[in-house]
């Protein structure tokens, strides 16, 4: 019993140690995720104006306007929250769209096998090779700027790395015996697919949607900043777009241009923490299973 | 030997194909969006001002003709090198691009070569190092970079750097009425800001890749057996891990390419350097399509031409690929 | 191994630095009395008079001179011509030339490559404003003798012609021009040889700079400026950087002042004043569609004018540049300019009070109004693409949601705005501007709410339309000032436009290095006169 007890133990401290040591990228990640997020949800609560009303233009940061007002005498703070919004709404639907579509690419690819894998896995490779950001130039250049546009744009030409990574996966999990046996047991492809290969996939596709939000939050800002972006909208990217062209730069009002840089990067750097934390965290589980 | 060549072969193949469906959708795009397709072929600049250029462009440009024809002239036309003419610099498509390319090009090869010394000494000593403080560090620094959006960082560069500090210049390639030595040297200063910035971009790409790739590498078998043999650290770092991390790195350097393609096109804007991005987005500006496409052919052709040398690198070094022996 | 990398590095790195460090000494060039110029809003394409920025270059007078030219208050002075007469009726000019006007090459200016430049302009294409003009009206030129040319019209324009077409109309030589079918495409090294007071010399590929000297034979005297570098910039804000920090002396674009927003900043900077003259564009308008309802009705276009804030406008979009435009839209700087008309009033009561009498009645409770007949009315605002425009319009839809109004912004990709507003012209509202020469011109900035051939509005009321042809056909500058009086008069009455600001035109200059700019009207103090003005300092 004490030997079990003792060997318990070792084991259950070890994987805390380890737990510990992998999880503070994580932590730090989720912490400020949860900050945007409030952010975001309690927008109307936490912004002190209404970032549409305009005001007086170019006032310099004050105790009635922290950060300042923009060029048509918004508030720059206000701005700022509610910008969470949409940052956030395009990274995550960009990111959806993506994966989804990826997901289901290779979830077939990686299962069917054959024709069906050559054909889509060529298509993929074709798609991955294509330079995205000139390709989604030109696609935002011929619509109109909105931004589901945007969301669709982004959506459409960055499945492939998810639909490579499922696919993969999906190739070993089709091998292993609870397969076989679901198969023996006559369960058709498709619920063998989705009742038993998807679960296991999610990991895979956890962590690619993770930095999926990260990238589709950093493009929406270079469309953005390429006046392709969706003028109406109060995004990051848009606010800095207006900062860099409405005198912002020239005129050093740091308040108005910095504050949107910043939380791009913290919003994206949240999500990178924890993409890159979780792949610390699997290799390490990897090698404590190897041991 | 033909295990090799078949598998280029294959990738050939792989990339002629993409090639052609690239040259496609650039066909079809301005075609299939809403609006006038003419629009979108010769730029708004002429449609709107003059009915009778645009009824004799139509025909001069073949518009009147079934999609099929279309197709086929258009093809013609590439093959002969003809990438149309844009309206906005009253130049033919090529002229423009192959000037400018060249100038994307000076930025972009000191770059993606810094870029990929600074990565793979960063990431192979984090790697190394994992855990340690010195990982923590190095790896928050450019988990930090990653975040950035490229463009804002070169702004607070030039501001800071050029404006604020006048270490560098504000914008361009070089000032004028130089020649020989001194132009050169005008125009590595004009260089200096923004191949740091993508040298900086280049460097936490690869920094990741290294890193997790050593990291991998480290915890392999003949690792153990090395130290267990005796060998000094740095010795089984060089020696050992560095060689079997590196395949995968030669081919990411090659792939860089098309990656740094998209962040050169953000910091030439920023830095008014006159290549391809700041091409691309004064195409964009001016809705003069025929230079808006002829910029993604060529940048697109780069790239796949990057890719598949990265095969061939990768078919070289990789010692599974070769005829038969083992690793 | 640590050590040695970083100790090697770190060595690398300081070469690196020591090395740049003295490039840059190295790049401190002596500054002679060259005068540089700063170019931002078209890009050096090609080397050719008819491509731009050249195309723009009757106003500059670098290369290319017009037969006459504008003088600082926008009268017409005399250039290539030293005088000219009009016809009784109306419908044609001779001119007479200056006599020793040569060439850049050396051969002598004629009549016959006047005439020549005008029948030149007639067949280029005419997405060319000049070459609407004369395709519409020049009925061709005849050369009278070696220094006299006659230019007939088909109708009685010749005074407007005089007025506005002339000084932007520059004379080409013949013997370069003759046989380029497509003037536009043409690359040969000639392409920009003139008779102006400067001669172009070369184009620096690399650094996007243009280089001219002085022209020592100019029929006028060689010009106080020894030689021009013009300097293009890809960004306005790197342009007023270089400005301020002494890389070039002055902006030079055509027509493009320098927005309140940055003179702030401007002028806190060494040695750079800010050159301020009457704009006689309008820097923001707003036009109606009389295509959709209810922007075809009159009280609902006044109460629309009564709701918008044009203080809060000129403050945000001027930085306070500017005044609150009148209600005859043109600007006072306009030869010709209405007096009487009184100001635009932002006075929300009337608004309300105008809409609730046209039956704009918020029947259903919503804190919207509906039309007449009961139906929504849901109106959008389409602004031109750049961000100025669509942040006045996101400003003018936020004042009239204030007093009831469902208007919304609507934001387009740049084709389907093109086609909007020129093509089908479907618009309720438009949020754009009008350049000097559409204010100059016969139909006074009609073009923008009349619809007639050649122009690009959507009114067809027979008053305004009758009114704008005859302004066109005017006599002489009298009859031309009455017409644009009714012009303004019926503008003031209808409204079918609204100026949003009367901006002051701001173009900054260093003082350092060259004193005695001549500001222009409009145009600012890169002009023809200022070539004989400035002294170095």
């Amino acid at each position: 019993m004490s030997e079990f007890d003792d060997r318990f133990r070792a084991n259950f401290e070890l994987a805390r140690r380890s737990a510990r040591k992998a999880s503070w990228p994580v932590l730090i990640g989720l912490t400020l995720l949860s900050l945007f997020f409030l952010l975001a949800v309690f927008a109307p609560f936490i912004a002190p104006f209404d970032p549409w009303e305009p005001g007086r233009p170019f006032l310099l940061p004050s105790a009635e306007h922290p950060l300042g007002t923009n060029d048509i005498g918004q508030d720059i703070l206000s701005e700022l929250v509610y910008g969470t919004r949409i940052s956030l709404f395009v990274g995550f639907f960009a990111a959806f769209v993506s994966v989804a579509i990826g997901t289901l690419v290779g979830l077939f690819s990686g299962y069917l096998r054959g024709a069906a894998d050559e054909v889509l896995m060529g298509l993929t490779d074709i798609i991955l090779i294509i330079p995205a950001l000139p390709l989604m130039i030109i696609l935002a250049a011929h619509t109109s700027p909105n931004i589901w546009n945007i969301i669709i744009v982004i959506g459409a030409l960055w499945w492939t790395s998810t639909a490579r990574v499922v696919r993969s996966r999906v190739l070993q999990l089709r091998e292993m015996p609870f397969v076989e046996a679901a198969r023996g047991l006559g369960a058709g492809d498709a619920y063998i697919v989705f009742r038993h290969i998807l679960p296991n996939t999610l990991q895979v596709i956890s962590a690619k949607f993770i930095l999926a939000v990260a990238g589709a939050m950093l493009t929406e800002a270079s469309l953005s900043f390429l006046g392709l972006g969706d003028p109406l909208q109060k995004s990051w990217g848009m606010m800095l777009n207006y900062a860099f062209s409405r005198g912002g730069f020239i005129n050093g009002y740091w308040w108005w241009y910095m504050p949107p840089g910043i939380c791009i990067s913290l919003a994206v750097l949240s999500f990178v923490l924890m993409g890159f934390g979780l792949e610390e965290q699997d290799r390490r589980e990897l090698e404590t299973s190897k041991l | 030997m033909t295990e090799r060549t078949g598998y280029l072969a294959r990738q050939a193949l792989r990339y002629a194909i993409s090639l052609f469906i690239i040259v496609t959708l650039i066909f079809l795009i301005p075609r299939m969006m809403p609006g006038d397709p003419f629009i979108s072929l010769l730029g708004e600049e002429v449609y709107y001002r003059s009915p009778d250029l645009v009824e004799q462009l139509k025909t001069q440009y073949g518009l009147d003709q079934p999609l099929s024809e279309q197709y086929l002239s258009y093809l013609h036309n590439l093959m002969q090198g003809n990438l149309g003419y844009s309206f906005h610099y009253s130049q033919p498509v090529w002229d423009v691009i192959s000037y400018k390319m060249k100038w994307t090009i000076v930025l972009l090869i000191p770059s993606v070569i810094l870029g990929a010394i600074l990565g793979i000494v960063m990431g192979s000593l984090a790697g190394w190092q994992r855990g340690s403080g010195m990982d923590a560090w190095i790896t928050s620094l450019f988990l930090f970079i990653y975040s950035m959006p490229h463009y804002w960082l070169a702004m607070l560069f030039v501001l800071i750097f050029a404006f604020y500090l006048g270490l560098f210049p504000l914008s361009g390639i070089t000032a004028g009425g130089l020649e020989g030595v001194q132009k050169l040297r005008d125009v590595l200063w004009h260089m200096a800001l923004p191949v740091f910035v993508l040298t900086l971009f280049g460097a936490t790409y690869n920094f990741f890749i290294m890193r997790s790739s050593v990291v991998q590498v480290s915890g392999e078998g003949f690792v153990l057996t090395a130290r267990a043999k005796g060998l000094a650290e740095r010795e089984i770092l060089f020696r050992h891990v560095l060689r079997n991390a590196l395949l995968p790195l030669v081919t990411v350097i090659a792939l860089d390419f098309g990656f740094m393609v998209s962040g050169a096109l953000l910091v030439e804007i920023v830095f008014s350097w006159g290549g391809m991005g700041t091409l691309v987005y004064d195409a964009v500006l001016a809705r003069d399509y025929p230079l808006l496409h002829g910029s993604f052919l060529v940048i697109a052709c780069c790239v796949l031409a990057a890719n598949f040398l990265a095969d061939v690198l990768y078919a070289v070094l990789d010692p599974r690929i070769r005829g038969g022996n083992a690793a | 191994m640590n050590r040695f990398r970083r100790e090697t590095l770190l060595a690398c790195g300081l070469v690196l630095l020591l090395f740049l460090m003295g490039t840059m000494a190295a790049s401190a060039t002596e500054n002679g009395n060259v005068l540089r110029l700063g170019l931002q809003s078209d890009k050096f394409t090609q080397m050719n008079a008819f491509v731009l920025p050249w195309g723009n270059g009757a106003v500059f007078g670098m290369t290319h001179i017009p037969l006459a030219t504008f003088k600082p208050d926008l009268d017409t002075a005399p250039c290539l011509a030293e005088k000219w007469e009009v016809s009784s009726d109306g419908k044609s000019i001779t001119f007479h030339l200056v006599k020793n006007a040569t060439w850049h090459d050396g051969k002598p200016v004629t009549a016959e490559d006047v005439a020549f430049s005008f029948e030149y302009w007639k067949k280029i294409d005419k997405s060319d404003a000049r070459g609407n003009w004369y395709g519409s009206y020049l009925d061709h030129a005849k050369v009278i003798d070696n220094n006299s040319v006659e230019l007939v019209f088909n109708e009685s324009v010749a005074a407007v012609t005089l007025a506005s077409q002339i000084p932007i109309t520059y004379v080409i030589p013949q013997h370069v021009w003759k046989g380029v079918e497509k003037p536009k495409e043409y690359n040969g090294a000639d392409a920009l040889i003139g008779c102006g007071p400067f001669i172009f010399e070369k184009f620096d590929n690399d650094a996007q700079i243009a280089y001219l000297k002085a022209n020592p034979n100019y029929f006028a005297g060689k010009p106080a400026v020894d030689a021009i570098e013009w300097h293009y910039y890809r960004s306005l804000d790197t342009l007023l950087l270089a400005l301020e920090k002494g890389e070039i002396d002055a902006k030079a674009d055509y027509y493009q002042p320098v927005s309140g927003i940055y003179a702030a900043d401007l002028v806190k900077a060494d040695n750079v004043d800010l050159i301020i003259v009457p704009d006689i564009g309008v820097p923001l308008h707003l036009v109606f569609g009389f295509k959709q309802y209810p922007t075809n009705t009159t009280s609902f276009r006044q109460a629309v004018s009564y709701a918008i804030d044009y203080q809060a406008l000129l403050e945000m979009i001027a930085a306070g540049y500017g005044e609150i435009p009148g209600k005859g839209y043109n600007s006072p700087a306009l030869p010709g300019f209405d007096t009487d008309l009184p100001k635009l009033e932002y006075n929300t009561t009337k608004a309300k009070d105008l809409l609730n009498s046209s039956g704009f009645i918020d029947k259903d409770g919503d804190g919207l109004r509906e039309s007449p007949d009961g139906s929504k009315l849901r109106i959008p605002i389409t602004p031109d693409t750049k961000p100025q425009y669509v942040r006045a319009a996101e400003v003018i839809s936020q004042n009239l949601r204030k007093i009831g109004l469902d208007v919304y912004v609507e934001s387009l990709s740049s084709d389907a705005l093109k086609k909007k507003l020129w093509t089908d012209r479907d618009y309720c509202m438009a949020v754009r501007y009008s350049t000097p020469y559409a204010n100059l011109a016969g139909d006074t900035a009609a073009e923008y709410y009349v619809d007639l051939p050649g122009m690009f509005g959507t009114c067809k009321d027979a008053k305004i339309t009758g009114i704008v042809n005859e302004a066109i056909r005017s006599k002489d500058i009298d009859a031309l000032s009455k017409s644009r009086r009714a012009i303004q008069e019926y503008v003031a009455e209808e409204q079918p436009i609204i100026a949003l600001i009367w901006g002051d035109a701001i173009y900054p200059v260093r003082t350092d290095r060259w004193v005695g700019w001549t500001p222009m009207n409009g145009y600012g103090p890169v002009n023809y006169w200022s070539w004989f003005s400035l002294k170095p300092k």
